[in-house]
């Protein structure tokens, strides 16, 4: 089925038509569950990880979909095609953010269109300031988790394109149909949050192994 | 450290997480959720999370959502929907409606109830699988499981594509079969025979003038006028069902041998 006939049955499934819903939820049970299992058993620990897997799995994954229809569909209205990404692609993604901050916090994180991103641009950080930051290999983990996190489906799809499989530029300006103004600016803002969110784990760090009376001085 | 040194970093700490999760849980797991395994594959991870407690869990984390997780979720997803429309403005007092003016607008809802129901589209397909092929011979691997069904050009064949629930206005159900291997694809002229749960029986016989070798029997059931084009059959990948809304297309491999010549 191309792009533009899952858009109609999205369209219609949104409008509340039954046959287009039915045929959704089908589609997209397979590829929730199996981004909330992997989440679910590759980090859940504590007390969580004495939970029935089986019921956590159901629970979450329905969670997921009311998190797509909610306020008339904003999350799955915000799908778009021309940007390189599937409708499953995409909704995977959505299923890894949402499990991830559940198992972080204990709780559903309300749905956020890159709110850090916006805040981002207005603090203009600069990029690669004279302060030099360090990194442990269980920073750069840590780090890795609060992006899926943070990201929208797209910021991740760009940074995981970015950065993380270090694509060239123009070939991310072809695969996401961006310009390359678009990209260019993308790619500044994800750097500085990355930048930002690193400095922040580094401070919690450096604060944790610091000895209690230094800081209660 | 500078940026770019950092970002090289984690870009590999990312592919060192990607290959240790791959380690622990690999795209099995992802496609027995997904309904995309072979049988082979699926006793295998069955085996497999008998072994220990992580795989046991690991099984009972992917083993497919059914039908029944599918309706809850659509009836949740419609009382949200629901809640969220804006209630309608109360409607006026009327007076009591005189008897006629009542068995008219008890006809005219009648009328609007038959109209929805004509004008209401089908529910989507169920998924469909298909029966062993009979009326032929096997060829086997190792396993039992493994059974190719064996044919020869002329051969007559049947099976049956049944279900996983009930499906509905089974009256506009279609069955064709086509063979295909590369770009050769061919329709075979088959008898079907439908019943009112939606399995649908299918009789035919094999072309006598097609070549010796591994083909794709592709048994497709849908609903009239919208069964997919013989075209798109060949950009399908036969290694799983693939399911639409209007339509199911359901792979067997098959081989044919060459036919034997007269004494």
């Amino acid at each position: 089925m191309d792009d533009k006939s899952i858009q109609d049955e999205l369209r219609a499934a949104l409008a509340g038509d039954e046959t287009a819903l039915t045929w959704l939820v089908r589609a997209l049970t397979p590829v929730i569950q199996s981004r909330v299992a992997r989440g679910l058993l590759l980090r859940r620990t504590g007390m969580a990880a004495g939970r029935d897997v089986r019921q956590e799995v159901e629970d979450l994954t329905q969670e997921i979909f009311l998190i797509l229809f909610a306020e008339d569909g904003k999350v799955l209205r915000s799908w778009q095609p021309e940007r390189g990404m599937s409708l499953l692609n995409f909704v995977g993604l959505v299923a890894e953010r949402q499990t991830a901050s559940v198992l972080r916090s204990g709780k559903r994180s309300p749905w956020k269109e890159d709110p850090t991103l916006v805040e981002d641009i207005d603090q203009a950080a600069p990029e690669g300031g004279p302060e030099e930051v360090t990194a442990s290999r269980e920073q750069l983990r840590h780090l890795l988790r609060r992006l899926t996190e943070e990201l929208s489906p797209l910021g991740r799809h760009l940074f995981d394109l970015l950065f993380l499989r270090d694509l060239p530029f123009e070939e991310v300006v072809r695969r996401t149909g961006m310009s390359p103004d678009a990209v260019y600016a993308w790619r500044s803002r994800l750097r500085r949050l990355a930048r930002r969110l690193l400095e922040e784990k580094s401070e919690s760090h450096l604060e944790a192994r610091r000895p209690l009376r230094d800081r209660r001085a | 450290m500078n940026d770019d040194l950092w970002l090289r970093e984690l870009a590999q700490v990312n592919r060192e997480m990607e290959a240790e999760e791959r380690g622990r849980l690999d795209d099995r797991w992802d496609r027995l959720s997904h309904g995309g395994l072979s049988p082979e594959e699926e006793s295998e991870l069955r085996a497999l999370a008998e072994t220990s407690e992580e795989a046991r869990q690991a099984w009972e984390a992917f083993r497919p959502l059914g039908a029944d997780f599918q309706a809850r979720v659509v009836r949740s997803i419609q009382s949200e929907i629901t809640a969220a429309k804006p209630l309608a403005k109360p409607l006026p007092f009327r007076r009591r409606p005189s008897r006629i003016a009542g068995w008219s607008a008890a006809a005219a809802a009648v009328a609007a109830v038959l109209i929805l129901f004509l004008r209401t589209p089908a529910a989507p397909l169920p998924p469909y699988s298909m029966e062993k092929i009979s009326g032929v011979s096997t060829m086997r691997g190792d396993e039992p499981a493994a059974a190719v069904p064996l044919l020869a050009p002329g051969d007559r064949f049947q099976t049956i594509l049944r279900p996983e629930t009930t499906a509905s206005r089974t009256g506009q159900l279609e069955a064709q079969i086509f063979l295909s291997r590369g770009p050769d694809l061919r329709r075979l002229e088959v008898q079907r025979d439908i019943d009112p749960n939606g399995s649908v029986q299918v009789k035919g016989t094999i072309d006598r003038d097609i070549q010796a070798g591994s083909w794709i029997l592709w048994a497709v059931v849908g609903r009239r006028g919208d069964l997919p084009d013989p075209d798109d059959l060949r950009r399908l990948s036969a290694r799983a069902p693939v399911w639409r809304k209007d339509w199911v297309a359901v792979p067997r491999e098959i081989r044919i041998k060459p036919r034997d010549l007269p004494p």
